[in-house]
């Protein structure tokens, strides 16, 4: 982690920007959905990049960068060099920024067929948009801090800017889904035998999926602290078949997985 | 002295309670809670213990403390609500006798705490047999003197023994009789009490290795009460909220202080501390074990640990 000590003689607001490669933009619309309190916040920061909402956007020199998405192509590693470069402090927002998320699914599978089923035609993926094996952008440039979600909460986003404007050290939820799930109430999906990842999974979701009655699928990747094995032996106590389980882990952050020690490929 | 409440008149018995005051009560739906009654007829004293404690009427997971205003802090002095839990059982009314230990009879007295408190009359009901086969209360020396009423159910009408003068006056109406009546028999039992012995036992491990950290044990505990305080602020940061939130000694997080030092790190250490609180350190300290014998802890872990036949088998 990178000093923070950055803004603490400027007294100048900030200059902030929130960029965008491969993704779906979910996670920018997170941070343009606070209304209210993205109005309160833009009298407390310079917002002089935001590609999605803005014209007219500057190139250069931010204090904070947060960007959405993964590389899948060259374009994206160049400009995420770029903006590595222009940034003081650069935050991964969202799992395909932090695990590789979805996209980040092909490295499980055949290339060339997941290719040729998405495009019909192929010629335009050359040059710069000349597919890389998909990966988190911890994998190409440093990143300074992370904030998984697929989307992130609004509450991440608020919580890390109401902390770099107090000049101290950001925190993410830090604990797993089982504790808003028990502390709303909610009927254990592990314990009625379905395929909750809940456990081993970075929560701070309020349990949006178990409160709905849908097993935790694990969108904010796994805690750093989980015991994976004893989950996976739950998961096969219930009966949940393997492949199921496998499936589940490379959905969002298989790469993470398999650095904490997990099979599967 | 207690009175005798008929079982035809129950359900108006529990209307008139509901006219006083918000009436919380167990309710069984995919399963059984403490909530808000809306209709006398859906509560339910037959669908084991509820899931959550009443803790939570008294110590919420989440309340603020302070509010934060153009950069300076306001108390809140909100009176908090009338209420009446009823269908309380034992396990968790000594629960509250053990954080009022601590929020009441300590160095400090906890305002928020105490007003609720003030404002809560706890009914009890007597289990006749324990709701589940994870009860262990029977070693852990409960009091029934902690609440204000307890129910203890017979065949054609209910004992309700007095216990405190605010609950007295709901059934002063109703006639008096003497009765002696036992609390629950429970088969499980925690056999030790002293592990200062066993501090360093290998058999810690075995359970620890199954711990996931999910921190269920610790939310579904009767008294576990530990927090942690941080101010929410708006992006602004002059208005906000300084909020309590309960914290879990489960958590890595939990001892990490400045500089990013944690003194337990491993699930191990974690694990163990948690037993040695409730059975052995508060036991030192305020001359009572904190653990009430519910076994929630038991029951909704995901890997099943049963510290009690830890304890009392691998222990030697």
């Amino acid at each position: 982690m990178s000093s923070l000590s950055i803004f603490k003689k400027e007294k100048k607001k900030p200059r902030v920007a929130i960029h965008s490669i491969t993704g779906c933009a979910g996670c920018q619309l997170v941070i343009y959905f606070i209304r209210d309190k993205l109005l309160e916040l833009l009298g407390e920061i310079n917002l002089v990049a935001a590609p999605m909402i803005k014209g007219k956007n500057e190139k250069g020199s931010y204090d904070i960068c947060f960007v959405e998405g993964m590389v899948a192509c060259q374009k994206d590693f160049d400009e995420l060099k770029k903006w590595r470069e222009q940034s003081k402090f650069l935050v991964a927002w969202g799992t395909c920024a932090t695990h590789g998320n979805v996209p980040g699914i092909k490295i499980y599978m055949d290339k060339e067929g997941v290719e040729n089923r998405v495009y019909k035609d192929k010629s335009h993926l050359d040059g710069d948009k000349r597919p890389v094996v998909p990966s988190p952008i911890k994998e190409c440039v440093k990143v300074d801090y992370e904030i998984s979600g697929c989307p992130p909460e609004e509450i991440e986003f608020l919580r890390m800017m109401q902390r770099f404007l107090m000049n101290v050290k950001p925190v993410v939820y830090n604990e797993p889904v089982c504790v808003e799930c028990t502390q709303r109430e909610i009927k254990c999906l592990l314990e009625d035998e379905k395929e909750c990842l809940g456990p081993m999974i970075r929560g701070g979701c309020n349990a949006l999926c178990p409160a709905v009655n849908h097993a935790c699928t694990g969108c904010h990747g796994p805690l750093e602290d989980a015991n994976i094995p004893q989950v996976l032996k739950l998961l096969e106590e219930n009966g949940i078949p393997k492949e199921l389980v496998k499936q589940r882990l490379q959905k969002y952050a298989g790469p993470e997985f398999e650095k904490l020690g997990v099979k599967i490929r | 002295m207690g009175r005798v409440l008929k079982k035809e008149d129950y359900k108006s018995f529990l209307q008139k309670l509901k006219k006083e005051a918000e009436l919380i009560a167990p309710v069984t739906t995919d399963m059984t809670r403490f909530q808000v009654v809306d209709n006398v007829d859906d509560i339910d004293l037959n669908g084991g213990n509820p899931f959550f404690p009443i803790k939570k009427y008294f110590l919420p997971n989440e309340e603020p403390l302070l509010i934060i205003k153009n950069g300076l802090t306001k108390e809140i002095k909100q009176k908090p609500k009338k209420r009446i839990i009823f269908g309380a059982r034992l396990c968790d009314i000594n629960g509250i006798a053990i954080m009022d230990k601590l929020f009441l009879d300590h160095d400090y007295i906890d305002e928020k705490y105490a007003r609720r408190r003030d404002n809560t009359i706890v009914i009890g009901v007597n289990c006749l047999a324990p709701p589940s086969e994870y009860c262990f209360c029977s070693s852990m020396n409960l009091q029934k003197d902690n609440c204000d009423l307890l129910l203890h159910e017979r065949e054609t009408d209910y004992y309700i023994d007095v216990l405190s003068e605010k609950g007295a006056k709901f059934i002063k109406h109703l006639p008096e009789e003497e009765f002696y009546y036992s609390l629950p028999q429970t088969e499980k039992r925690l056999g030790k009490k002293d592990l200062w012995p066993y501090f360093a036992d290998k058999h810690w491990e075995k359970d620890s290795d199954l711990c996931v950290s999910c921190q269920r044990c610790t939310i579904l505990c009767p008294t576990c009460y530990c927090f942690d305080m941080y101010d929410k602020v708006n992006p602004g940061t002059k208005n906000g909220e300084r909020m309590r939130n309960i914290d879990s000694c489960h958590s890595k997080d939990f001892t990490e202080v400045a500089g990013g030092h944690v003194f337990r790190d491993t699930r191990l250490k974690r694990y163990r501390h948690r037993v040695l609180h409730k059975v052995q350190f508060f036991e030192d300290k305020f001359k009572r074990s904190m653990c009430t014998g519910c076994g929630r802890c038991i029951e909704y872990c995901h890997s099943k640990i049963d510290f009690v036949t830890t304890i009392n088998e691998d222990f030697k």
